[in-house]
């Protein structure tokens, strides 16, 4: 049996069939079961910041397995300790962190931690996506992800992304916390207008309710910052009260963090809430080789610069209307419904793409990816759509 | 224990902060303050040449109440004539603070070791420090804050008012980028220390050698003379070198849209900076010489402050 079947045998289809059997990477290449080589472009998902077989990575979640491997929340480790104060120093601002295991998971433990405020109404936005489980699911708009399992918690307005007067009009009194993200990921890249995130703090600072932006696919490093939101001065001064990460705070060891500032960070009181492997010291050591690496080898420019690059290759070609760029977060629109056909044609071509709508692709690669990945790209890219084309 | 100014990483992130905070202060008022009133007496050693160090330092201790001493370094011989230990001996029974510019670190590290009194670093091979602070302030009133601002050095990455950017801006949690040519890259060491302080402030440092690609998006570009006190003697080929590090209005057509020029003077037209950016609408390099006054006014107040003393 091959590979393919025994998934389908004995994996539940949640994802439909995988597209490759991949064995093996490093940087920004991986290898198929075939021997075939694909630049990634999609990095797990935006997961891995440090792309694959990094050594930091794998220095530090060998060494700290080796020592300590888990310990339960009855016991402080070190890295546990240590990470949580590097995002705090990070954000810039004085806060705590709840650390998890995955983006869903940062996003109930925030949920929950808005319950505190005893209020229950909580404002999203259109295009969000927070997560698959039963509270970050409340919070997701995709009606298509939500309506099969209601009911869901929650007492949830949903406000079209990016309009500061309907969001102004939906916080009342009663609102908890607003929750977006700084650029909507899953949504195909999409950016707020100018002012936006400023209005938010502020609508909400008025109302009494909590700003909590989900930066678990546009935080750490991601954008060419630590955090989207610190592009947007008004939020230096005046912080969001609460920020969930996950995706490639780890580089590919699953953990979440929710990051409460200020006030909020006493809103969690001893039993409110839990984990088994949050905080898990080898999950929190790979963080801090994620963190110590993205300082050390520059980065945050590097994404800055390489994502400009990679914006413009995309950009490039004619059948691309429009192209949204934040460092290494790229969303790209086409004038056709071919984003499928393209992502089916790259990886022919040796690229691992990713399409979140039919005309919308996402580029979310390894913050390593170099300048000789892009150009293979960019040399490629022409072709790949001509394929695409001819397939539909 | 006594404090001093030698290198722009003296100060943590927070005291950092709290001088610049003090110089916002000493600027809106600059007669309130008298951490000098006494008069105490500042000394201040010139062994190169000065024109803005020597007239706001003087200026700002003035306004501090205090009294300031011109020592000219080339009567003193300090090193020569009589050796540091002994003049930061004699001077620091002298003076509250002694404030020096000089060629190498280590002779400003040695004043200080032994003065007794706070050791302000007016310019050195290495540091700029004073100069920093003042930049530093020019930046926080232009942009509204320092956290997150990208600054691009361009040129002559190995003077010292790259290396003072390098830790200045990351003690602020800057995201400081030096492009420069081979041959002229900031010190390793100074970049492994800027590098570590960044990890702390969310800042971030890079050396980008295409000074178009440096330049992209950032919100400060500056520059300083390609040709530094005590290196004229290599121009001809430090000119060649570093020609396309210009700051011209091509890169500041490729900076963020309200980005600020910066040149901490004295300044050649046409050499590192075009004539049409340090006379045109972005230049702040008339603030940044005045705010060293302030600047330098909340370091010696701060400092003093250290000391008990005022």
């Amino acid at each position: 049996m091959s590979w393919h079947e025994r998934y389908a045998a004995n994996i539940m289809n949640t994802f439909g069939p995988p597209k490759l059997v991949l064995v093996r990477g490093s940087g920004a290449h991986v290898w198929d079961d075939a021997g075939r080589e694909y630049v990634d472009l999609l990095g797990g998902i935006a997961v891995n910041a440090l792309g694959h077989a990094h050594p930091a990575i794998v220095e530090a979640v060998t060494s700290q397995l080796q020592t300590l491997g888990h310990v339960s929340n009855l016991f402080a480790t070190a890295p546990q300790v240590e990470l949580a104060e590097r995002l705090v120093t990070l954000l810039g601002t004085p806060s705590k962190v709840f650390f998890s295991n995955s983006g869903a998971e940062a996003n109930e433990a925030a949920l929950k931690l808005s319950r505190r405020t005893g209020r229950t109404h909580v404002v999203a936005a259109t295009g969000s996506f927070h997560g698959r489980t039963m509270g970050a699911l409340s919070l997701t708009s995709k009606e298509a992800y939500r309506l099969p399992f209601e009911p869901l918690p929650g007492d949830v307005t949903f406000v079209e992304y990016g309009d500061s007067e309907a969001l102004a009009a939906a916080v009342t009194d009663r609102t908890a916390a607003v929750v977006l993200e700084p650029i909507q990921g899953e949504a195909g890249v999409v950016f707020p207008p100018a002012g936006y995130l400023a209005a938010a703090r502020t609508i909400t600072t008025e109302a009494g309710a909590l700003l909590w932006l989900d930066e678990v696919q546009s935080g750490m490093g991601r954008t060419g910052r630590w955090f989207a939101h610190r592009a947007v001065p008004e939020l230096l001064d005046n912080p969001p009260d609460v920020v969930t990460l996950a995706k490639g705070l780890g580089g590919g060891i699953p953990i979440g963090a929710t990051i409460a500032t200020g006030a909020a960070a006493d809103l969690l009181e001893p039993g409110n809430h839990g984990t088994t492997f949050g905080g898990n010291p080898v999950a929190c050591a790979a963080a801090l080789a994620v963190l110590d690496t993205i300082v050390r080898e520059g980065l945050l420019d590097h994404v800055e610069f390489t994502g400009k690059r990679l914006a413009d290759a995309v950009a490039a070609a004619p059948e691309v209307t429009s192209v949204r760029a934040a460092g290494l977060m790229i969303g790209a629109d086409l004038d056709a419904d071919i984003a499928a056909a393209v992502v089916d044609a790259g990886r022919e071509a040796g690229f691992i793409l990713n399409n979140t709508g039919p005309r919308t692709l996402r580029f979310v690669p390894p913050l390593v990816l170099t300048d000789d990945d892009v150009d293979a790209f960019a040399d490629a890219w022409p072709g790949i759509l001509a394929a695409a084309k001819e397939a539909v | 224990m006594t404090r001093h100014f030698l290198r722009d990483d003296d100060l943590s992130p927070a005291e950092q902060a709290e001088v610049l905070a003090l110089a916002a202060d000493l600027k809106r008022s600059p007669y309130d303050t008298k951490s000098l009133a006494g008069p105490r007496t500042v000394a201040m050693i010139f062994d190169k040449q000065t024109l803005r160090t020597q007239a706001s330092f003087s200026a700002g201790i003035a306004e501090l109440g205090g009294h300031p001493m011109l020592v000219d370094g080339s009567l003193a011989g300090i090193g020569v004539r009589e050796s540091i230990p002994d003049v930061a001996r004699v001077l620091g029974r002298q003076a509250s603070v002694i404030v020096w510019r000089t060629g190498g670190q280590e002779r400003i590290d040695a004043m200080a070791e032994h003065s007794g009194v706070p050791i302000v670093n007016a310019l050195t091979d290495e540091f700029h420090p004073c100069q920093l602070l003042a930049d530093l302030q020019t930046v926080q009133e232009q942009l509204g804050r320092l956290a997150e601002v990208t600054v691009t050095f361009l040129g002559d990455g190995s003077c010292n008012m790259a290396h003072s950017w390098l830790l200045a801006g990351a003690t602020a949690g800057m995201h400081v980028r030096v492009s420069a040519p081979d041959g002229f890259q900031p010190s390793p060491d100074v970049v492994d220390a800027a590098t570590t302080i960044a990890a702390t402030t969310g800042g971030s440092v890079v050396l980008e050698a295409d000074p178009a690609m440096a330049s992209t998006g950032a919100d400060v570009l500056v520059t300083d003379t390609w040709v530094s006190m005590g290196r004229e003697a290599d121009t001809d080929h430090r000119l060649d070198v570093l020609a396309s590090y210009s700051l011209t209005q091509a890169l500041l057509d490729l900076a963020a849209p309200d980005a600020i020029a910066m040149h901490c003077l004295p300044a050649y037209r046409g050499k590192e900076i075009a004539a049409e950016v340090i006379d045109g609408p972005c230049s702040v390099v008339w603030d940044e010489a005045e705010n060293r006054r302030h600047a330098q006014k909340a370091i010696l107040t701060w400092l003093l402050q250290r000391e008990g003393a005022s």
